[in-house]
């Protein structure tokens, strides 16, 4: 569990992810879904995923500082496996996930009056967005080994992924054939669930195949992120 | 480690490789860069698989999941290795844990390793507020917190002031005489030379020569060193040298040449002769070989001849 408890205690030291994890749902939650909102009082279930895949990002680049420190090799010199080393940052990553996704639900439950099933569901939405993300942070750091080149084209991908997936503009807005390119991309799928949320309250066929999608992404992320050579 | 075989793509990182190691020695590991030494030492540590071949520690065989023979070995790598945003102590604390240690006998050997790294004064700072020699000790403080059987230390010295290298190469005596062997790379001849029982000559992915420094030394015996400065060094003067009977390998760096010639073959007034009618030099001396000769001599390169910082090999 070491790595676990110093990923974890890493994670949350960390200034952006106190900010993107904390105060940005809070603030989505006591703003974004007002009537005033330009865009629509729905539009902030959209920006609390948006706030949600930008945070598990932040949160899961312990294993992307393992690597530029190079104490990813003695960590792997080590008693421990990488199967073992990616679970124990994964988990690191996904409990307080798990524990904001939680908080920000229960706190826009209170404020704004959403039902049980529905605070449930959506939750169960954002906590498979927040493992997709995660598995992509763990997938990136295989690619890039500079941090500074990592992070800038990263923020430009990520924004590139909430845009076309829904997640920043709706999707019926995008032109042309992007609404249905966009369906490989993971924000699509949150954007989906939600949609099939707001419009019947409740699961159905497409809001299951919306998380099988996002649960496909997530393993191809993290099977790709443990089989590239991260030494 | 016996016939191993890895390769990267089109490169061969290490070509049938034989290397041994007897419980208890200092071996150096000796190679330019690109001769496989860091390829040799990751696999051996389990960090990444191998083609072919086979390795084994403790006689028991290595693998990149064989957690039991990792957890008897430690690492120095070449860069410091550690965590920034941790202070020395709980550096130690962390590879300690990382390698099953909890409480009392994690407490003992952190402050054991403290001690013996000298830095007990400075285990609440961070790495970043070290000195280079500092980092360089922390580095391999966290190699030993869980007392290994087997040390494996790459290039530790790399970049750091003469006064820290004598610690370092002191405490890797002291390391060895406590009962751990250690396998030492470096591109100093000096620091073989003072620590290592037995040395292991690598290039192009395989080990070229092994033996003590003077079985090493004793092979090139038969053979005379002539280091000579050039006032106006050129090919056609390497290959007029080069041309000369009884010359075994010219290495000319910025006008500094270095040649192999055997022993009393009188070599040495021709050399000069060719030199005069190519704007004369500036110095010139012959001596018996030493072990930068026959490491020269093996592999036809200098240790330091391309990169004086070191580098990935």
């Amino acid at each position: 569990m070491t790595i676990f408890n110093y990923a974890l205690r890493r994670g949350l030291k960390n200034p952006v992810v106190i900010v993107v994890n904390f105060i940005l749902p809070a603030a989505i939650i006591l703003v974004s879904f007002s009537d005033e909102n330009p865009m629509g009082a729905e539009r902030g279930y959209y920006l609390l995923a948006m706030a949600i895949m930008f945070g598990a990002y932040f949160m899961a680049r312990s294993i992307q500082q393992d690597k530029l420190d190079g104490t990813v090799i003695r960590i792997l010199a080590g008693p421990v496996t990488m199967r073992g080393y990616l679970v124990q940052n994964f988990f690191s990553t996904m409990i307080p996930m798990a524990a904001i996704i939680a908080a920000a639900v229960a706190v826009g439950a209170a404020v704004h009056g959403w039902g049980l099933e529905f605070s449930a569901l959506l939750a169960v939405c954002y906590l498979f967005l927040a493992a997709t993300s995660v598995g992509l942070a763990f997938a990136w750091s295989c690619i890039f080994k500079d941090k500074e080149t990592s992070f800038a084209v990263f923020s430009v991908f990520l924004t590139t992924v909430v845009s076309l997936g829904g997640l920043l503009l709706p999707l019926d807005l995008l032109p042309g054939p992007l609404p249905y390119i966009s369906a490989l991309l993971p924000a699509h799928w949150a954007a989906r669930a939600i949609e099939t949320l707001l419009q019947d309250n409740g699961a159905n066929g497409m809001y299951l195949l919306s998380l099988f999608a996002m649960t496909l992404f997530a393993v191809a992320f993290l099977l790709y992120g443990s089989k590239r050579r991260i030494v | 480690m016996k016939n191993v075989v890895k390769r990267y793509g089109d490169l061969t990182a290490l070509d049938h490789l034989d290397l041994e190691i007897n419980e208890g020695e200092i071996l150096g590991l000796l190679g330019p860069n690109g001769a496989g030494k860091t390829t040799a030492i990751r696999s051996l540590i389990g960090l990444i698989e191998i083609d072919s071949g086979e390795i084994s520690v403790f006689g028991e065989k290595q693998g990149v999941n064989n957690v039991k023979i990792k957890k008897e070995m430690g690492i120095v790598t070449q860069e410091i290795t550690v965590f920034t945003e941790l202070s020395a102590g709980e550096n130690l604390r962390y590879f300690g844990a990382l390698y099953g240690l909890r409480g009392k006998e994690l407490d003992d050997n952190v402050k054991r390793v403290l001690e013996f790294i000298g830095l007990t004064e400075h285990a609440k700072k961070r790495p970043k507020k070290f000195s280079g020699g500092m980092q360089r000790r922390l580095n391999i403080g966290c190699a030993l917190v869980h007392r290994p059987r087997l040390l494996i230390m790459d290039e530790p010295t790399v970049g750091i002031d003469p006064q820290s290298r004598n610690h370092i190469l002191e405490s890797v005596k002291k390391i060895a005489q406590g009962g751990t062997t250690v396998i030492y790379t470096t591109h100093y001849m000096e620091e073989v030379q003072a620590i290592c029982g037995r040395i292991s000559i690598m290039d192009a992915g395989r080990v070229i020569a092994d033996g003590t420094l003077d079985e090493l030394v004793g092979k090139i015996a038969h053979e005379d060193t002539v280091r000579l400065t050039a006032a106006a060094p050129s090919d056609a003067l390497t290959e007029e040298i080069r041309a000369i009977s009884g010359v075994k390998s010219v290495v000319a760096n910025a006008g500094e040449y270095v040649i192999i010639s055997g022993a009393d073959s009188g070599n040495l007034n021709r050399i000069m002769e060719i030199a005069m009618r190519h704007g004369g030099v500036s110095n010139i001396t012959s001596d018996k070989p030493n072990l930068e000769d026959v490491f020269l001599t093996l592999t036809g390169k200098k240790l330091r001849d391309t990169n004086e910082g070191g580098g990935e090999s």
